[in-house]
């Protein structure tokens, strides 16, 4: 995932609302609720990408996951060849 | 997008219907159904354990198993789509003379540089406000297709708000490196935005239908 570093946040024409705080500024989520979005995510992650590479899990063992990898798929869904 | 999405429909007693656009972008509706409880509801066999997600992994793109794309066999899919590039058109067909929905539909940047998904946004100029519902396009703009960089990821964000607005949309930019920071700023894009499409539809004499879409 490549996510940009750099963030105008929202568009610019937009901010000239006045006494407006800007969107990047407001926080909607309460604590726990940003805790409990951020585990769903991770997991939503962890689900997502574990389908694409992982032959088994061990998310719950000591071995990491990532040494039961499978071969990367293509676009195609035939083995990558290296 | 699904968590954020399903805060907000419960939040605000929603009608939305989520259209997957992405190319192979089928695991992440199939983790998010399995995560909250459907997928195993359907498919007994792969219940929410250890031995279920070992199964689940290994289904995925295998003979025999499901395929990459949010295919019949993902629980609540309603149409498969067929090819990559028409998850826009199906958007503003869902919302044709559908009032009180909103088609929420995630474009992969990859399956925007297809002719069909580039014509697509030009349909909000054939959506009535009085009697269709709204669509929300959100460009998944992580910059890659398959193996190769995005044009859309490689122009600037002025150029990219100019593009928008000169389809008739307002463009909103969700991005960032730090996670906390980027769930707190796409929820509140998203309130902002709904808040935006509750003014423009409320009443008879609503307008301006087609909303915002947040990148990232």
């Amino acid at each position: 995932m490549s996510i940009a570093a750099s963030s105008p946040g929202w568009s610019g024409k937009e901010q000239a609302h006045e006494g407006q705080v800007p969107l990047e500024e407001r926080t909607p989520l309460a604590p726990d609720e940003l805790e409990r979005m951020i585990a769903y995510w991770r997991a939503a992650n962890y689900l997502s990408v574990g389908q694409i590479y992982l032959k088994e899990t061990r998310c719950s063992g000591g071995r990491s996951a990532w040494t039961t990898s499978r071969p990367a798929c293509s676009a195609t869904g035939a083995p990558a060849r290296d | 997008m699904y968590v954020h999405l399903n805060r907000v429909i419960k939040a605000r007693d929603l009608d939305v219907i989520y259209v997957c656009g992405p190319g192979h972008g089928g695991p992440a509706m199939v983790a998010n159904v399995y995560l909250e409880g459907t997928y195993s509801e359907y498919y007994n066999h792969i219940p929410q354990n250890e031995l279920g997600m070992q199964r689940l992994f290994k289904q995925f793109s295998f003979p025999g198993g499901i395929p990459s794309h949010v295919a019949p066999e993902t629980p609540g899919s309603i149409n498969e789509g067929g090819e990559l590039g028409y998850s826009l058109s199906h958007a503003f067909g869902a919302a044709f003379d559908n009032p009180d929905l909103i088609a929420v539909c995630v474009v992969g940047d990859g399956e925007a540089e297809t002719g069909a998904l580039a014509a697509g946004w030009q349909s909000n100029k054939f959506l009535d406000p009085a009697t269709d519902g709204v669509v929300l396009p959100i460009l998944h703009l992580n910059g890659a297709k398959i193996a190769n960089p995005t044009v859309l990821a490689r122009i600037s964000h002025d150029e990219l708000t100019d593009y928008f607005e000169g389809l008739g949309y307002t463009p909103y930019f969700v991005e960032g490196t730090d996670p906390a920071k980027v769930h707190q700023l796409m929820a509140a894009t998203m309130d902002h935005i709904l808040d935006e499409i509750a003014r423009s539809t409320a009443g008879p004499g609503r307008k301006a239908s087609s909303s915002g879409r947040a990148g990232r």
